[in-house]
């Protein structure tokens, strides 16, 4: 199992804003998590990241706890938001900067760039002039999604990574994450308000309401149905209930 | 549309007042709001004393009878003493008047508002708290109220009023051409120290001119001083309104030097981190600016203590000058390191990097920093104070083995995020707290009392300093694990500080 949760909590000012069980990823998985504004998903993810202290429970991936090892950082690759750029820099020189992290050979350096190159055809890589901070915000979440991939980490930890993209883009990168996660085995956390993008590269979605996993399912043709479904109904209901 | 005007007026002061009044009370530490303001209160009630019984403290103190002639001949460098003051601390109204761009209000009318709402500044009202009490007891009573008196007083509030807008309009130039700045800053510098060095004194003779002609009641004095204010207003105006214009606008003015520093990626992780440190130096304003500030630290404060003529047998000033000569920039810039990253803080602590790796990066670059800054103030020491050479070498062993890691020590501590490209004063103290200020006590403290303990044997007392700093860098790999377990330790309180906007 690439990722194991168990029995975490996170609260903010005693307001209860994570609490689940238990919850198994399997390598190779591309896991979707989809929900509601303040459902609680990049509180999730930036516990799997270590980002956070939770209350109780225990993040595992790998093997290795999170919150006391920092082993399992050589094969995880992650882009939540813009925190993860060193904005200052341009994209070769953030992109070499990854690679030296996660030791990568010089040899392969472009080789494992290059398939990512159609997805920022703005400037070739290895002759970038542009700081990510003079790029436009797609442009600049192209980069952060390139480096949390391109270095081939065994999990890759994605927060709505398909916001903010155009859609060409957003094709592209659809195909990427299958491609990776065909080719390489490679098991993605995705969370994403694009029911239709997450239903399409997953293979098992969860649903989050207020912190907690209310669905979990394994994808299938009837999944985006049953997604629309599910939020409708739900958002019905929050009308109806409205005096 | 003249009530529209004010409405919008009220509106914006209204935000002023709420923004100062949140950000004083979401203080996290009580303490610490207890103790800025009963400093504020006490340099507060010590200024209106003063200037109330200055005529005393003139007579009886420094044996001057007539109390306003001596005031009249400083003015003018006071005055630039406060310009100086308010340029490092004081904030540009620019980011207050971003979040009203995108709403039906006219640019001018934000230009006008900030423009004259920046005249409330504490560097205005300090001042005055000294002026006004002195104005009451000795100016008014010997001129007359109504007529030479008060000509006297709006002179000097249009001094802080010129003061106040060419400050705004000096720091928008910084922004847009630091060239022209430099040599705007050199030049006055330059009339200033040879005004002091050729003894001619022309700043004291021109503020007891203009002051002096306005208690005699010269008119045309004071015009000519709200000439020069409508002057500075439309020079910080119009910078002001260019600023405002150019908000959204890409920040192009990025440096790319040290595109290559290739030596240094062959260095493994810590030298990939000195990479982007090094990088983000140069290529943001704040940590640039810092830089800058440091050279001027180690190089013009250092210069201008050693010419102190008592500096010789002063323990404290030598001291302060051996600390900030090679020392400025770990002083200045290491107390907030791990803050200046907190950008982009979160994206470091998912990488491979492990804390003892961050932490050694940081212990490289402040060390070097030390050695570099040596180099830079060697040539005045050597020309302006041969003897004390030997001092600051062990200084600067002793900011290499001591400060370092006291700094280093503090930044641990620090949560509090920088915003690396925006910079509302040239000595932007965003990130800073009252411990950094204090954190120079225990910084000093050890070599303060090697030399008091050997006052006349200066050779011996420098030769211990440096043997304490030399057991310090040979100590640094002990230091550098115990740092790195502290910041594994205390990770997630720096992680969601440093992500608090």
């Amino acid at each position: 199992m690439m990722l194991h949760v168990s029995n975490i909590e996170k609260s903010f000012e005693e307001r209860r804003v994570l609490s689940i069980h238990e919850l198994g990823i399997e390598s190779a998985d591309v896991f979707g998590l989809v929900g509601g504004n303040g459902a609680g998903k990049t509180t999730f993810l930036r516990l799997i990241l270590d980002l956070l202290r939770p209350d109780s429970g225990s993040i595992v991936i790998d093997g290795m706890n999170v919150h006391q090892s920092v082993d399992w950082k050589a094969q995880t690759g992650s882009f939540l938001d813009e925190s993860f750029l060193i904005d200052f820099l341009t994209a070769d020189e953030f992109f070499r900067f990854c690679a030296k992290l996660y030791n990568l050979p010089d040899e392969d350096y472009y080789k494992k760039l290059l398939p990512f190159q159609p997805f920022y055809p703005d400037e070739l890589f290895g002759e970038t002039r542009k700081l990510i901070r003079e790029m436009s915000r797609g442009n600049a979440k192209k980069i952060g999604l390139i480096a949390a991939m391109f270095c081939e980490p065994r999990l890759v930890i994605l927060d709505e990574p398909f916001a903010t993209l155009d859609p060409r883009s957003q094709i592209r990168l659809k195909q990427l994450i299958m491609e990776q996660n065909r080719r390489l085995g490679t098991t993605f956390i995705v969370s994403s308000h694009d029911l239709h993008h997450v239903s399409e590269i997953s293979d098992r979605i969860a649903i989050l309401e207020q912190g907690e996993i209310v669905r979990d399912m394994q994808t299938s043709d009837a999944t985006l149905g049953d997604l629309r479904a599910y939020f409708e109904s739900d958002y019905l209901s929050e009308v109806r209930r409205e005096p | 549309m003249r009530n529209r005007g004010f409405v919008i007026y009220g509106l914006l002061a209204r935000h002023q007042v709420l923004s100062a009044y949140r950000a004083f009370a979401e203080r996290s530490n009580a303490y610490v709001r207890v103790i800025l303001a009963v400093m504020a209160m006490y340099f507060a009630w010590s200024l209106a004393v003063t200037g109330w019984r200055f005529g005393q403290i003139a007579f009886y103190i420094l044996d001057i009878g007539v109390p306003t002639q001596l005031v009249n001949d400083y003015l003018f460098a006071a005055a630039f003493s406060l310009f100086g003051l308010r340029f490092l601390f004081g904030k540009s109204p620019r980011f207050r008047a971003t979040p009203y761009l995108h709403l039906p209000i006219r640019r001018i009318d934000l230009v006008r508002y900030f423009q004259a709402s920046s005249l409330l500044s504490l560097h205005n009202v300090f001042p005055l708290l000294f002026v006004v009490p002195f104005w009451i007891n000795e100016v008014s009573r010997v001129n007359p109220f109504g007529g030479s008196g008060i000509l006297w007083l709006a002179g000097i509030v249009l001094v802080l009023v010129i003061s106040t807008w060419l400050n705004s309009w000096l720091r928008a130039l910084l922004s847009y051409s630091t060239a022209v700045f430099a040599m705007l800053m050199i030049a006055a510098w330059a009339i200033i120290a040879a005004d002091q060095i050729l003894a001619t004194y022309v700043i004291n003779d021109l503020s007891r001119a203009t002051f002096n002609a306005l208690l005699a009641g010269n008119y045309r004095v004071l015009i000519g001083l709200a000439a020069v204010a409508v002057v500075a207003y439309h020079l910080a105006s119009n910078q002001l309104q260019r600023a405002l214009q150019n908000i959204a606008e890409p920040k192009r003015t990025a440096r790319r030097i040290g595109q290559q520093i290739t030596l240094l990626q062959d260095l493994g992780p810590v030298g990939q981190l000195l990479v982007v440190e090094l990088k983000m130096l140069w290529r943001n304003r704040r940590p640039r600016h810092n830089l800058v500030l440091s050279a001027l630290f180690s190089t013009v404060y250092v210069l201008a203590l050693l010419i102190t003529p008592s500096i010789g047998d002063n323990a404290f000033v030598q001291c302060i000058v051996g600390l900030f000569a090679s020392g400025g920039f770990a002083l200045n810039y290491g107390q907030l390191m791990f803050a200046w990253e907190s950008s982009y803080f979160d994206g470091l602590a998912t990488r491979d990097i492990t804390t003892e790796t961050m932490v050694r990066a940081k212990y490289v670059l402040l060390q070097l920093s030390c050695v570099v800054f040596f180099l830079i103030s060697l040539p005045i020491f050597w020309l302006v104070r041969p003897d004390l050479l030997m001092l600051h070498a062990a200084f600067t062993l002793y900011n290499i083995g001591i400060t370092s890691s006291l700094v280093v020590l503090l930044a641990v501590y620090n949560r509090k995020r920088i915003e690396l490209w925006r910079s509302g004063s040239f000595f932007n103290y965003e990130g800073f707290s009252l411990l950094h200020w204090l954190w120079i006590i225990p910084i000093a403290a050890p070599p303060l009392a090697i030399m008091l303990a050997l006052p006349r044997a200066q050779v011996h007392a420098g030769l211990l300093v440096a043997l304490v700093g030399l057991l310090g860098l040979l100590l640094t790999p002990v230091a550098t694990s115990l740092l790195a377990d502290k910041i594994f330790k205390r990770r997630y309180i720096m992680l969601s500080g440093f992500r608090a906007q």
